[in-house]
């Protein structure tokens, strides 16, 4: 099973914090910035028929975006503009436009958890998937200078992919691929991206600078279907029926057959 | 199995679900069965919920298999009675739809569960697994 790899989707807010941390991610002027810089896409805009009715639009954008900023924030204009380059011809592809489509029809909720990276019953995780594996094949490979190999080493070594191994009630484990070790981590980070379950697929990014760290968890998504197993409460595929399966099941449920009457002793 | 379930339902992150794990046991405290079940709400794609409860084990110790007792009662009746009396008594109420996920090789197990009135199939969770649900009441025969 291949490691997991970045949820394919962001917010506008994602970009933002990509580009000013701890500013006001709700704030246009930023991403005018970043637009204005050619470090950002104009996403893609969905406008919602759930239930029938129109509810509205909401605009999601490629993650090369979130990178595409992060980038610029760090002064590296050309690779942000490359990214964001990458991030718009992913988004004019045909698999985004299916996951626009696909958008389209759930309810507001479930698009904004969706494009935080919430895995819902009612997504198709495979349009998810198959938007990942472009993302991966599209993004440019980083070509920073760096001022030695052990730099350019650490730099490499600062992005784990992982899922999270053990919880407890303020720190989570989170496994790593490839040598299995484990990374700690502040549960609420987990939380904050929806992956605050055991075997939740995450990648933890970690930017030195001097004598600080900033760490950024991801919600990640396993690009290779983790096996079936009807007793995993995780796996959403236990509760995720089809539109014909409702359609049966409308209406009031026939009484459960008891045939043997029971007393249960508490 | 039995240690499975009760860690399974003791897990307190799972607490919402209200797991439940009823024991069936001989007077003389011998463990015949363990059944579990938790409310576990099916999501259909355009966002419809189904309240259920989802049955998770009905398994038996290996001397109660295909066993009966002495009135000729059948322990498997038995306990998957005991497993839906449970249900229908939890609050709120998840008694309207019960169902389960089995493997398709596992025809003793579906054969049970359709005996006991889960027999409207949905479409599979996975390759190799069917999932049986009690019927909506329009779809069952006089």
């Amino acid at each position: 099973m291949r490691a997991p790899v970045e949820w394919p989707i962001a917010s506008r807010e994602a970009l933002v914090r990509a580009f000013q941390p701890g500013g006001d991610e709700t704030s246009e002027a930023p991403y005018r910035t970043l637009r204005r810089n050619h470090c950002a896409t104009e996403g893609l805009s969905v406008r919602l028929r759930g239930g029938g009715r129109l509810q509205g639009q909401v605009r999601f954008f490629s993650r090369l975006n979130v990178r595409a900023a992060e980038c610029a924030r760090l002064g590296r204009f050309e690779q942000a503009a490359e990214l964001a380059d990458a991030a718009r011809e992913l988004e004019t592809g045909e698999i985004f436009q299916r996951l626009a489509d696909h958008f389209a029809e759930l309810p507001r909720d479930a698009v904004t958890a969706t494009v935080a990276g919430e895995l819902l019953p009612e997504l198709n995780v495979n349009l998810v998937r198959a938007a990942a594996e472009a993302t991966r094949a599209a993004e440019p490979p980083r070509t920073e200078a760096y001022h030695s190999p052990v730099e350019q080493a650490l730099a490499q070594m600062l992005i784990h992919h992982g899922h999270v191994s053990e919880l407890h009630l303020h720190t989570a484990r989170v496994r790593l691929r490839g040598d299995n070790s484990e990374i700690l981590l502040p549960r609420p980070l987990l939380h904050g991206v929806h992956r605050d379950y055991l075997g939740g697929p995450v990648v933890v990014r970690t930017e030195l600078s001097r004598n600080r760290a900033m760490v950024e968890v991801v919600p990640g998504i396993d690009l290779d279907p983790a096996p079936y197993s009807p007793v995993d409460r995780t796996d959403r595929r236990t509760v995720a029926i089809t539109e014909e399966d409702a359609d049966r099941l409308s209406g009031t449920a026939a009484p459960l057959f008891v045939p043997v009457p029971v007393v249960i002793h508490e | 199995m039995c240690h499975d379930s009760l860690s399974w339902g003791l897990d307190p992150h799972a607490v919402a679900a209200d797991p439940r794990v009823p024991l069936l046991t001989a007077p003389s405290d011998e463990l015949i069965g363990v059944a579990a079940h938790e409310h576990a709400a099916l999501v259909a794609a355009d966002g419809r919920r189904i309240e259920a409860a989802k049955l998770y084990v009905i398994a038996f110790s290996l001397s109660w298999q295909g066993r009966r007792f002495e009135s000729g009662t059948r322990a498997s009746d038995v306990l998957m009675s005991a497993a839906l009396t449970d249900i229908s008594a939890r609050r709120p109420p998840r008694d309207a739809r019960v169902y389960a996920v089995v493997h398709e090789k596992n025809l003793c197990s579906l054969a049970v569960l359709r005996r006991f009135g889960l027999t409207e199939e949905m479409s599979r969770p996975a390759e190799s697994y069917r999932r049986v649900i009690s019927p909506a009441l329009s779809s069952v025969r006089p």
